[in-house]
């Protein structure tokens, strides 16, 4: 009975330090929204206090102050172009190297898995440079091509795990029907591996949508900017005296992603965890 | 089926993937190092210097304090970010429903969040001097003594921004925990329970041991991933106060786009670049040697 009771404490305790961490990790959701609903003096004297008033108006000046459509139009360029590309490319790698019988389609995963072991944000002058030299600086393409190269090593892994787990007979199947290569690929092994280009599309949305360290050297033309950038660059503005604006930004901007986190939370999490090749 | 797999087709395939990744993740470096070797404003060389950007970076003070600052992020990384995360994830397999489902709901929060609002989260809502929660906490619990400008003193700023990083990363890397240990199958608890271990116990002598393929990529990823930290210090301090929180990313990215020194800014990287390798490759080759048997 005493153990029973060790018990019953020890998994009370547990159960209150996972919440207190849950609060913790969700605080952000609570800050920028109550920042964004309070008027100028509360907004810089009390940022944590309950919302004395409904501010909306904070809204519509964060709206007129920097240009939200245009900046959820370029980070929706650059992640969904950067994703599709990436996608594209690896699924067809990811086929050719489990299933072409090549002779160094071991050598070519060890390749792209040098991908993984490079930090982006190493990359920056290198990658600066190449944009320069290709010309492309100053348009999309500065920042999808890096992104989809980028992104390709993960990718390329965990399609190629999946394309192992699908019987062969499949394709043998097509071949003896007439199908070339190509018609198999598209019409009977790609939509076979669905399920890890949703996942790995999910994994690769998240990680481009929120970087930083190429867009800031890449992509600083006020028409060209990405959220993060433009974020950190409102932050850093001549003299913004009102919190409650920023606040309004942040939760503007920050929206796209809070709703596909709330309706999504379960996928991003197997996402997250089957990306590990870990299942 | 050998015809069917036809050399163009392999070409096909593999071809438009190998040249995106080559050019943009292989070949740039090779411009890089060569402007390494000059004296470089970024727009035009002013001439070969040899080795020299090599020589004054390894000599720089500059340069070993940014060392300092990246390693005493992994350090917290490692020793509190890691073993925290794995922490909660052996809390959360025991967790009652509840909060195990609002744990898991709440835990990747922090990773969809732009790192811009995150940084600022800390800076304003967190760390700020005047209306921080940390400085409101210390003051309304009688220790007023404590209270500092955490990112404005070359003491807490590092620690702050590992803070603020641990923090991102924390849930995401418990919950890849937390899929590893659902992977071990039950009886092993059991035939512990009957052994009359406890919780702890056997964490440390079943669950641990055998989650080493995910240790090892969650080492790899927070390895890599602390030390290629860039945006959070460009965002929170810009390295400041004066250099304090210059990690060796960050030095790089300076000395190039600040003060336009890319050769200098290149040898930088390049050495940096060596230096991820070889830990990524350490980690690879001296975590979970030899695979454990079930």
């Amino acid at each position: 009975m005493k153990m029973k009771m060790g018990m019953r404490i020890g998994r009370v305790i547990r159960d209150g330090i996972l919440i207190i961490f849950a609060i913790l990790f969700l605080l952000p959701l609570y800050w920028m929204f109550s920042l964004s609903l309070k008027d100028t003096v509360q907004a810089a004297g009390e940022p944590w206090a309950i919302p004395n008033g409904l501010h909306f108006e904070n809204f519509s000046a964060a709206w007129q102050r920097i240009d939200i459509p245009n900046l959820l139009k370029n980070s929706f360029i650059y992640t969904a172009g950067a994703l599709v590309l990436c996608l594209a490319v690896s699924v067809m790698i990811a086929y050719a190297i489990t299933r072409m019988r090549m002779k160094h389609a071991n050598s070519f995963r060890m390749y792209f898995t040098i991908g993984m072991l490079v930090p982006i944000a190493v990359m920056m002058i290198p990658v600066y440079r190449l944009v320069m030299t290709l010309g492309i600086k100053g348009t999309y393409w500065s920042l999808i091509l890096p992104y989809a190269a980028f992104t390709m090593a993960s990718a390329i892994l965990m399609i190629c795990a999946f394309f192992r787990s699908i019987p062969v007979e499949m394709e043998e199947a097509a071949a003896i029907d007439g199908c070339n290569v190509y018609r198999t690929f598209i019409s009977i092994m790609v939509p076979m591996v669905k399920p890890a280009l949703v996942t790995q599309a999910m994994m690769v949305y998240i990680t481009n949508w929120n970087e930083y360290a190429l867009a800031s050297v890449l992509a600083m033309g006020e028409d060209m900017r990405s959220i993060p950038l433009a974020l950190d660059l409102f932050f850093g503005q001549f003299n913004i005296t009102n919190w409650g604006e920023v606040g309004a930004a942040v939760a503007i901007t920050s929206l796209p992603v809070i709703v596909v986190f709330m309706f999504c939370n379960k996928q991003i999490e197997q996402a997250m965890c089957g990306s590990s090749g870990l299942k | 089926m050998k015809s069917f797999y036809s050399k163009r087709a392999k070409l096909v395939f593999i071809l438009p993937g190998f040249i995106l990744f080559t050019v943009f993740v292989i070949y740039s470096i090779v411009p890089c190092f060569i402007m390494s070797l000059q004296n470089h404003n970024g727009a035009a060389s002013l001439g070969w210097v040899g080795i020299e950007n090599y020589v004054t970076t390894l000599k720089s003070p500059a340069f070993w304090a940014a060392h300092k600052n990246t390693y005493w992020l992994l350090a917290l990384e490692l020793l509190v970010g890691i073993p925290g995360s794995l922490l909660l994830a052996l809390m959360l397999d025991r967790a009652g429903k509840a909060a195990k489902a609002i744990y898991r709901f709440a835990a990747l929060f922090p990773i969809v969040l732009s790192v811009a609002v995150v940084g600022k989260f800390f800076v304003l809502g967190i760390f700020d001097t005047n209306v921080g929660l940390l400085n409101s906490i210390l003051n309304s619990v009688g220790l007023e003594n404590l209270t500092r400008s955490w990112l404005s003193d070359s003491k807490t700023v590092m620690t702050c921004i590992a803070i603020a990083y641990i923090w991102q990363y924390l849930g995401m890397n418990s919950l890849l925990f937390y899929t590893g240990i659902r992977t071990i199958p039950g009886e092993f608890y059991e035939a512990a329970l009957i052994d009359g271990a406890g919780f702890l116990k056997a964490s440390i002598h079943i669950t641990i041991p055998l989650l080493q393929d995910v240790l090892k990529y969650v080492l790899i990823g927070a390895t890599i991933g602390t030390l290629g930290m860039y945006s959070q210090i460009a965002i929170m301090t810009r390295g400041g106060p004066g250099r304090a929180s210059r990690t060796v990313i960050y030095e790089m990215f300076y000395q190039a786009f600040k003060t336009n020194r890319f050769g200098y800014g290149c040898a930088i990287a390049l050495l940096f670049l060596l230096e991820c390798i070889f830990w990524a490759f350490i980690i690879n080759k001296f975590v979970a040697r030899e695979p454990i048997e079930y």
